[in-house]
């Protein structure tokens, strides 16, 4: 888990500051990425989006508020993929959600713990859309469901009924590979 | 509501007393279910555990520089979707002794089913399921089956093997793949992960029915045994790929009478009719007509289309999809066919409609009917896709076609 940018760092870079804005985005930046892969087909595409809104943002950012500078960043990061997958747009081939098997290279990563990482990533991009971002913005971001709730549209019974239909299909496929 | 539903309910402690004991008599008396329990208890520790993604160094560049990235990261990796032949090629498996994967493939192709870890060509793939591994090494290196390769050690024969396509096709499971150059690359059942460039032009495609074809790479058999082993299951895999072919002529018949054929787009279509037209066509009259919001807008094929989900869901909801429908016509021209497909789903009083708006030149005869029948086709997909998105368990109307 990469360090919050040091206080000062986090002023600059609501200054302006092109060096602590890319201190932002590298301390940050992997916690977007994993939303962005696990979440849409064209994350390289989504995590530019999303850094621009944050970097448009960020002089609004409220330094003396009760929310991390992280903690914003992820709002921003689940709303816009939420608001994106509400208007998919499909031209030309459809890319698979997972080319990648995210952490498959940490280093110093033990085989066992590559492999379940390997297994449960495949499992995930095997959910259908509405129940992986509920599941992947619940337990990996950890939004509230009732946050999830609001920035879907959707009840809360509905959000619940996805999370676990979607956690069971996950038992299954990963009891069924053990 | 299915069983490994109720497994997370119970997790959260949300199903009462008589459901949960009965729950937790059938995990200690089935074991499959036991597994998915185990499985399920673990399910928020590891998912918590998945580590973070870092993005490529060239995206942080590209938002600070506030350009768009170019998509040259983006792999060649490629979702089949249509049958075709499985050309059966040879293989020549070469088995080496540690360290390192357990055989090398350095030209044709080898099925792989079950867990097995492959080097093909420069690239180790890595699988557990079923895969199609082919290898196509560069113009001079091996082209040949049966060529001599004896005399090559590994580091000579990988290095002339570095500019190798190698193709990785997963039928089931997934495959890591594993090149000399940037991370590795997760393979999911269904695509077909491409490393360099190869010269045939479509990618493989899985037959219809996938065939048990199994190696074993990680016994304790010697080497000349699993040589043999191995040249066994390659003249077994080109029975299997034999009628695998004719198999899957069958099936692209039958599934061309389904779901007809893509159809190419015209090279004289005006500009309202195209991608962009089409789109802004769309936004323009929705902003006239707002009865719903755009859920998918497909041009992948001609002629585009778009599902919209209505706002409004009870009796005549279908009035502004028409309204919106003629509007598109009068904004497209008087040559214009609009096809409108409207479908309710339903459950438990919770129900969505939908609106599947195509439309394009007016044509005759065949044309016309090839073109309705393969825009019908993608649109009930995409609707059905979404409608068991939002509703796993429901009752679908098909309210109107025309």
């Amino acid at each position: 888990m990469p360090s919050p940018a040091p206080e000062l760092t986090l002023v600059r870079a609501t200054q302006g500051d092109p060096r602590a804005q890319r201190a932002l985005l590298e301390a940050h930046g992997a916690m977007v990425y994993g939303l962005c892969r696990r979440l849409t087909p064209d994350p390289d595409d989504a995590y530019q989006e999303i850094w621009a809104k944050v970097l448009v943002a960020l002089p609004r950012f409220n330094l003396g508020g009760a929310a991390s500078v992280r903690t914003w960043i992820g709002t921003i990061a689940r709303r816009h993929l939420i608001d994106r997958h509400r208007r998919r747009t499909v031209r030309g081939e459809v890319v698979p959600l997972h080319e990648d098997a995210p952490g498959a290279d940490a280093p110093g990563a033990r085989l066992a713990e590559r492999r379940r990482a390997v297994r449960l990533e495949a499992a995930l991009a095997r959910l259908p859309d509405a129940q992986r971002r509920v599941v992947v913005l619940h337990h990996l971001q950890g939004a509230a469901l009732a946050d999830i709730a609001r920035d879907e549209g959707a009840s809360i019974g509905t959000i619940k009924s996805r999370l676990h239909r979607g956690r069971g299909r996950l038992a299954e496929l990963l009891g069924g590979s053990s | 509501m299915s069983v490994y539903e109720d497994l997370s309910r119970l997790l959260d402690g949300e199903l009462d007393g008589d459901a949960a004991d009965a729950l937790r008599a059938r995990i200690a008396a089935e074991p499959e279910l036991e597994a998915a329990w185990l499985a399920m208890q673990a399910l928020p520790a590891h998912l918590m555990a998945l580590p973070e993604v870092e993005p490529p160094p060239e995206l942080n560049d590209a938002v600070l520089a506030g350009r768009d990235h170019q998509p040259a990261l983006r792999r060649i990796t490629r979702r089949w979707s249509r049958p075709a032949a499985v050309a059966a090629a040879m293989a020549l498996v070469w088995l080496w002794t540690r360290p390192g994967p357990a055989a090398v493939l350095v030209s044709g192709s080898q099925f792989v089913d079950g867990q097995a870890t492959l080097q093909a060509a420069h690239v180790e793939v890595e699988v557990n399921g079923r895969a199609l591994i082919e290898v196509e090494p560069p113009e001079g290196v091996l082209r040949e089956p049966g060529q001599e390769v004896e005399d090559m050690n590994r580091t000579h024969l990988l290095s002339a093997l570095a500019g190798a396509a190698v193709t990785v096709t997963v039928y089931q499971g997934a495959a890591v793949v594993r090149a000399d150059e940037g991370p590795p690359v997760t393979v999911a059942a269904g695509d077909v992960h491409v490393v360099g460039t190869p010269t045939a032009a479509a990618p493989p495609a899985a037959p219809e029915q996938p065939q048990r074809v199994s190696i074993r790479l990680d016994g304790n058999a010697s080497p000349a045994e699993r040589e043999a082993m191995l040249a066994a299951e390659i003249g077994r895999l080109r029975d299997e790929l034999t009628r695998a072919e004719m198999s899957s002529d069958i099936a692209r018949g039958q599934l061309a009478s389904h779901e007809g054929e893509p159809i190419a787009w015209p090279e004289d279509l005006d500009d309202v009719y195209r991608p962009e037209g089409f789109e802004a066509n769309i936004e323009a009259a929705l902003a006239e007509v707002p009865f719903g919001e755009i859920e998918v807008l497909d041009c992948s094929e001609y002629p585009c289309f778009a599902v919209i989900r209505s706002a409004e869901t009870g009796d005549g909801w279908q009035d502004p999809v028409r309204e919106f429908a003629d509007l598109l016509k009068a904004r497209a021209g008087d040559n214009t066919g609009v096809m409108k497909h409207l479908s309710g789903i339903g459950r438990d009083g919770e129900e969505l409609r939908y609106a599947g708006i195509s439309y394009g030149p007016n044509e005759d005869g065949n044309d016309e009917a090839d073109v309705l029948q393969r825009t019908g086709f993608r649109i009930n997909s995409v609707i059905e896709g979404l409608a068991e998105e939002a509703m796993p368990e429901r009752q679908t109307e098909d309210v109107d076609t025309d």
